[in-house]
């Protein structure tokens, strides 16, 4: 048998209609839905995003004053151990011209931080760091920016109340002018 | 527009004249020669005489195409594409461009897996064998890395003496084809709240963006591929995300994981890498769409003419925001512009092939294009562009190309 728009349309539940069933696209209704269910701990060790909010943030705290020596082992050979950069991006600095603002300078959330260095850094032993010691190299980083005391604790409480300078001189485009856009260009279609 | 039928710097006859000369051009070429060390015929080639060789498995380019190749910088974070060495909207695979930020994985597809969870009804799992079985869609696409071009952003008033694929190499075409994102997402529903998308990727640096979910549900597809082939391991074997028009990072190669959320989780990659600064210093992030570009990519930068006389310009344009509508071509450093002829078929947010038959004169000449989109998008001038970002900001360079012949022939890049 097969599938005619309209009829099989007909047979989905209402909220499978509104993108496809008018405008002639397919609907999720004309797939083999094959998707199988994901289980609660599955879920939960996928979920590693950290969010501007502090959600995804594990339970864990560390100290600049930690950080520093971890930093020494895991970071200063290619960003320098005050964060001035080499091979890898520079870390500190105030804010300055253009793209060679640093991660301090430059980006406007500090759970970003814990998000990246949990997920990529260092190149060459990904994903080894425990919370802790992803706590307290952000702690670090942020007090080489001058952005936490040294003994600041960092946890899943205290980390997205850090205020970025960045926070006040970033803009999303997409906000701005490009959402309009796009729906100019589906109006056009 | 400005017609220009005059003479004098060679330049663009209009297409009568041009028929004419053609014809007493060919009249002229038309009489046999006779050669001064006699007339000794034509010898059979060696290929005529003797059996030719077993076809392959897997077919390889002419041993004497060599030259046609991907400039892969030392770190091997990027690869060019050989744009001025090609002809049309299409890259074959081998030699669409690369962009990697840690590097490229070894992915075996019976042990991979798409999961969509977060804001949705169901937390899901998908099989490559799975979405090998859903409806695919797509088209013939271009791709372009959003800091394609960034030399000649960042470089001060000396423009770099650098070829076509150095500086616009970050920009290929293929048809891409896969599992519309749209059908994924339906299937796990949506529930309210959920307006980003959090795409995630199965390489060691683990890339992720943060992406609006109307565009997942208008033309974004889970790519399994390109080109009538499944995608190489360097496109994001067995599965990428392809956003149509969008800068080139989004596209998310080795899709792992989409988690729908409410807000941007401000990702390495959009919280620096991938933002402009604008002239006040600030920062412009989520800069999404690929705007309107061209590029003549025969004859080009590092290309030498060998005599005066005629040539095709060959060029391609495109617009993140849907079809080219025309191309215009100056020879005089932008006083006068011609329309080029455009080559179908003409694809939404695809290479768009346009060519141009002139005459080079054997003086100075300025090779420029500027392309037009069906929304009115235009190229700015390299001034222009730069005017709109702080100096050093160097994304998203769509300015108006500009190539100088000089009497010798030789081709450079200029400002």
């Amino acid at each position: 048998m097969f599938f005619k728009g309209k009829n099989f349309s007909a047979k989905l539940p209402l909220a499978l209609l509104f993108t496809g069933a008018f405008s002639g696209k397919l609907t999720a209704g004309e797939t083999p839905l094959l998707g199988k269910a994901l289980t609660v701990n599955e879920i939960k060790s996928i979920s590693t995003t950290v969010f501007p909010d502090g959600k995804g943030l594990p339970h864990g705290s560390g100290t600049a004053a930690d950080g520093e020596k971890i930093y020494a082992q895991q970071c200063a050979a290619c960003h320098a151990q005050d964060g001035s950069g080499g091979v890898g991006p520079k870390l500190v600095s105030k804010p300055e011209k253009g793209p060679y603002w640093s991660t301090g300078g430059a980006w406007p959330y500090a759970t970003s931080i814990f998000d990246y260095v949990r997920r990529a850094m260092p190149p060459a032993n990904v994903k080894q760091l425990s919370s802790d010691e992803v706590y307290a190299l952000t702690a670090y980083l942020l007090y080489l920016n001058g952005l936490v005391e040294h003994n600041q604790v960092l946890n899943n409480e205290t980390l997205a109340l850090i205020k970025m300078p960045a926070r006040d001189y970033v803009s999303s485009k997409w906000q701005k002018e490009e959402k309009a856009l796009f729906k100019k260009e589906l109006k056009k279609r | 527009m400005k017609k220009n039928n005059s003479k004098s710097s060679g330049g663009f006859l209009d297409r009568r004249s041009f028929i004419k000369t053609g014809a007493s051009l060919l009249t002229a070429l038309a009489a046999p020669s006779v050669l001064a060390g006699g007339d000794k015929g034509i010898k059979v080639p060696d290929a005529m005489l003797i059996p030719g060789a077993f076809d392959d498995e897997y077919g390889k380019p002419s041993g004497y195409e060599k030259a046609v190749k991907r400039l892969v910088m030392p770190n091997g974070n990027a690869a060019f594409t050989p744009l001025d060495r090609q002809r049309g909207i299409i890259t074959p695979p081998g030699l669409h461009f690369g962009a990697h930020h840690s590097g490229i994985p070894t992915i075996n597809p019976e042990e991979h897996e798409l999961y969509i969870h977060g804001l949705t009804e169901k937390a899901l799992r998908f099989t490559l064998e799975d979405l090998a079985r859903y409806p695919h869609e797509g088209g013939v696409m271009f791709l372009e890395c959003s800091g394609n071009t960034w030399l000649q952003a960042t470089s001060g008033e000396q423009a770099p003496d650098k070829s076509c694929a150095e500086l616009y190499g970050l920009v290929s075409g293929s048809e891409w084809l896969g599992v519309p994102v749209r059908l994924l997402l339906e299937e796990a529903g949506i529930k309210p709240g959920g307006k980003w998308v959090i795409v995630e990727g199965s390489d060691a640096g683990t890339h992720a963006r943060s992406i609006p979910i109307e565009k997942l549900l208008d033309d974004a597809i889970i790519a399994l591929y390109q080109n009538g082939e499944r995608l190489r391991p360097a496109q994001g074997y067995p599965m990428r995300l392809f956003l149509p028009g969008w800068e080139g990072n989004m596209n998310v190669k080795w899709v792992r994981r989409m988690e729908v959320v409410e807000a941007p989780a401000f990702t390495k990659d959009e919280s620096r890498a991938y933002t402009e600064t604008l002239p006040d210093g600030s920062i412009e992030q989520f800069s999404f769409y690929m705007g309107v570009k061209s590029v003549i990519t025969t004859p080009s930068g590092q290309q030498k003419l060998p005599a005066k006389g005629f040539y095709e310009l060959n060029g391609l344009a495109w617009s993140g925001f849907g079809k080219i509508s025309y191309v215009e071509v100056s020879d005089d450093d932008g006083k006068t512009w011609h329309k080029a002829q455009i080559h179908g078929p003409v694809l939404t947010k695809s290479l768009t092939r346009f060519t141009l038959p002139w005459q080079w004169s054997g003086n100075i000449a300025r090779l420029q294009s500027r392309a037009v989109d069906e929304f009115g998008n235009r190229q700015p001038s390299h001034q222009e562009w730069k005017s709109k970002y702080l100096d050093g900001s160097y994304n998203h360079y769509n300015a108006i190309q500009t190539w100088e012949v000089a009497k010798d022939g030789g081709i450079s890049n200029v400002f």
